[in-house]
């Protein structure tokens, strides 16, 4: 008997990485997808789940991103305006050259401007909030230049199956979703990419005097955050098939609650990309169920801003506890 | 007298933390204007005693009376109402006010319903209690601006105001040099004339003898004795602390001075800082580098290191002209450094062991862009067994373990770096005796097996204790230099010495 006790408190010690927070996150999921099943009735259809998982789709390649800028302790409030800038570029740029090379230019625009947020964060030493809310400014500006204020329309029907598209049964995009999402995870939990990305989130300085390039590592969470924009820009265009100087509007305000709500640290050092998965998840699911259940969009506003303070200030009361 | 001349109670104060039973029913009285030492090896349960007097932890059970009244505290201000103030070891200050702003936080005097503050009165009371206590402080100055001493200084007059009765010093002449310690101790003497209680926490039992009245050891959670310093001898209190006698370094082999330097240091010059300092380090070599607070020896390090940059100057290594424009640079050339504050920045504190172990080496464990947590873990054990760290996991997360172990960690992080060239600056700040002793013996172990180690301490017995070459800085400037044999004695005199 005391053997298992013993066996199962060295399993939680192993597993002290993943800690309760995430696994709270997760509960919860599990918890209200059952109390949705039984509620709504049209929930638990395949037609829904897989319209979940697109929806979830665009916000999730976009908030892992998000997820990364927020381990290094950066913030990131241009990803909205970026993936406008990407969605329009993606279509306009498809007059000049093939689809899949357009992809190509504009993810390298989105890793670009990733780049400037990180140079002028890391370097110049901006505040992340205020360079990517000068860069957002900026992006909002180019795509108004861009489109000239009216949306471009896509003409390419092989484009279209990026975001339109299914492998079987599943959407071409959420099989996106899922690609990304293991292989950032991975990038995050086994590469010097994501140890040193924790590392400069969790202090800087120590970091630095360790012999790390940190902000070589602080500029590249902001590139793959820029990058992961324009990506999710990419399936916006492709699933809308046009794309509108006022796409993504707040969209990074979603992407950053399901970063916080998936258990990463709002002060940087630590999270994990499948905790961020999970908290899209989690906000769609949600919302989901409100329109299945005729709850008017206003109140839907003030039931997500609840959930995220409930999350975080659950976090940051435990946190302050020790 | 006509209440009890016991200040401060405890009873059967006890505290645990997940895993580990900081205090075990402790019983401790205060006299009134008594100086009493708390001593006890790192992780005795010092610092946990002090947070459930000041009020930052809760305690599991056992009753603290002040005055001879049951206390309970849910919070500093708590305790701080009762007239207890605590002068941390690292400053409490906030650097964008001023002198007098901090003194007063938390008691601004104010006139009329708006509370408008009383400038007036204020700057009135800080200078009653500044010429109470002979302190010469510029009431405008922002306290970023202050040295260590001044910020100590500080830290005492905003007891006072506050009326404090009893005053808890957490290592307070850490980072102060020979004569601020000295006034420190005058300070003290001053406050025990009016009557106010010093719980005084210190590694260096010579302060002991010097000023405090009484002494009481902890080690391992719990209470070893309370003694009257008059009835004992360092020796007495070093085997209530550690339970035996403390190892001494054995001596060291010649370094071979034959070998070209691996480290040569020509001319190094930064503004207001560093004036022309120059000296060759070998291998199997502990150069020891002491001087006073703002004699320049750990901006040296920092130069050597890359941290900061000098205006001129130059670093060989191995008889190569090296830039080291950052620390980056500076650990692939072969150079590490312990930093003297290693809380902010020798450690990720919300970080497991094993992350900060392999920090500075993450190449080593690195393959085909993976990073092999096998190998990390297998790594960090080593290291834990090497340097004999007290953790129970690797994943531990660091900001849990004590004072000494910390230490051992960010020197377990700089083997696995395996540098030629290890800078440690003040290595054994904040440690206790065994811990200290310990450190000394990896430092031999490593000088022996090669590196050369340049060793930052501004104690002066543990300087003369270790190096091989001893280099006194003065004003940015190498004063004097000396080889290993020079007493104590000779050093102090250099360091006090005129100007020049």
């Amino acid at each position: 008997m005391k053997n298992v006790k013993d066996m199962l408190d060295n399993i939680w010690e192993k597993r002290k990485g993943f800690t309760l927070k995430k696994y709270g996150i997760m509960i919860a999921l599990i918890i209200i997808s059952i109390i949705i099943s039984i509620t709504t009735p049209n929930f638990l259809t395949e037609r829904n789940i897989m319209n979940i998982l697109r929806q979830s789709s665009i916000i999730g390649v976009m908030a892992i991103g998000t997820t990364f800028v927020i381990i290094s302790g950066g913030f990131d409030i241009c990803v909205g305006s970026l993936l406008a800038l990407a969605a329009a570029m993606c279509l306009g740029l498809q007059n000049y050259m093939p689809w899949y090379i357009a992809i190509f230019v504009v993810l390298a625009m989105g890793a670009f401007v990733g780049f400037i947020n990180g140079f002028l964060t890391a370097k110049i030493k901006i505040v992340a909030i205020i360079t990517t809310l000068g860069t957002m400014t900026i992006l909002r500006g180019i795509t108004y230049l861009y489109t000239g204020g009216y949306s471009i329309i896509g003409k390419n029907p092989d484009f279209k199956f990026i975001g339109s598209g299914y492998i079987g049964p599943i959407p071409f995009p959420v099989i996106i979703l899922f690609v990304m999402v293991i292989f950032w995870q991975f990038v995050l939990s086994k590469t010097k990419l994501g140890r040193y990305s924790c590392a400069v989130g969790g202090n800087k300085e120590a970091t630095r005097l360790s012999g790390v390039p940190v902000n070589f590592y602080h500029i590249m969470t902001f590139v793959i955050g820029g990058l992961m924009a324009a990506m999710s820009g990419i399936i916006y265009a492709s699933r809308l098939n046009s794309a509108t100087p006022l796409a993504g509007v707040n969209y990074e305000m979603d992407a950053i609650a399901a970063t916080v709500i998936g258990g990463t640290s709002v002060s940087g050092g630590e999270g994990s990309v499948i905790g961020t998965l999970i908290g899209v998840l989690l906000l769609n699911i949600l919302g989901n169920m409100f329109n299945l259940l005729g709850v008017q969009v206003y109140i839907q506003y003030i039931i997500k801003g609840a959930i995220i303070l409930a999350v975080v200030g659950f976090d940051s009361y435990s946190k302050a506890k020790e | 007298m006509t209440h009890s001349d016991t200040i401060l109670t405890i009873k059967h104060v006890s505290k645990s933390f997940p895993g580990v039973k900081a205090l075990d029913k402790i019983n401790l009285e205060l006299k009134r204007g008594e100086a009493h030492a708390l001593l006890g090896e790192n992780g005795a349960g010092k610092s946990t005693l002090v947070k459930i007097i000041s009020g930052v932890y809760k305690r599991d059970e056992g009753d603290i009376g002040i005055n001879g009244k049951a206390c309970h505290f849910n919070s500093p201000k708590d305790a701080f109402n009762h007239g207890i103030s605590i002068i941390h070891q690292e400053t409490s200050l906030i650097p964008p006010l001023t002198v007098i702003q901090n003194v007063f936080l938390g008691i601004e005097y104010s006139k009329s319903i708006f509370n408008i503050l009383d400038d007036k009165k204020i700057l009135e009371k800080f200078n009653e209690i500044c010429s109470k206590l002979n302190f010469d402080l510029p009431p405008n100055l922002k306290a970023r601006y202050l040295n260590v001493a001044e910020q100590k200084m500080v830290e005492i007059l905003k007891a006072m105001v506050h009326n404090a009765l009893f005053i808890i010093m957490d290592e307070p002449t850490d980072s102060l040099a020979e004569n601020e310690i000295e006034r420190l101790f005058s300070i003290i003497k001053d406050l025990k004339k009016n009557n106010i209680t010093i719980l005084y926490i210190t590694h260096y039992l010579d302060e002991v003898f010097k000023i405090c009245d009484n002494l009481t050891v902890l080690r391992d959670g719990k209470k070893i004795d309370s003694v009257s310093t008059a009835d004992v001898n360092q020796n007495d209190i070093i085997k209530m602390m550690i339970g035996q006698e403390v190892i001494e370094v054995t001596p060291s082999k010649q370094p071979a001075n034959h070998n070209p330097p691996v480290i040569r240091i020509e001319n190094l010059f930064q503004k207001n800082v560093i004036n022309d300092v120059s000296f060759n380090g070998y291998q199997n070599e502990i150069i020891g580098i002491t001087g006073v607070i703002g004699s320049g020896k750990t901006e040296l390090a920092g130069l050597i290191f890359g941290a900061t940059r000098p205006d001129s100057g130059a670093i060989y290594i191995n008889e190569t002209l090296c830039r080291i424009h950052s620390p980056e640079i500076a650990v692939r050339k072969g150079i590490g450094m312990l930093q003297e504050d290693r809380k902010n920045f020798g450690l990720l504190l919300e970080h497991e062991v094993y992350k900060n172990i392999t920090l500075s080496a993450l190449d080593k464990f690195t393959k085909n862009m993976i990073v092999s947590k096998k190998n990390e873990l297998k790594k960090t054990s080593e290291m834990v067994r090497r340097l004999n760290i007290k953790i129970t996991d690797s994943c531990q997360i660091v900001k849990y373990l004590s004072g000494g172990n910390q230490q051992k960690l960010v020197i377990g992080k700089w083997l696995v770096a395996d540098p030629e060239i290890l800078i440690m600056d003040e290595p054994t700040r904040g440690i206790d005796v065994g811990s200290k002793s310990e450190v000394y013996n990896i430092m031999r172990e490593l000088a022996d097996n090669g590196t050369c180690i340049i060793f930052i301490s501004s104690e002066i017995p543990e300087i003369v204790k270790v190096s091989d070459k001893i280099l006194v800085m003065k004003k940015g400037k190498i004063h004097s230099e000396y080889t290993r044999g020079v007493t104590q004695e000779e050093i102090i005199r250099a360091l006090l010495e005129g100007n020049n």
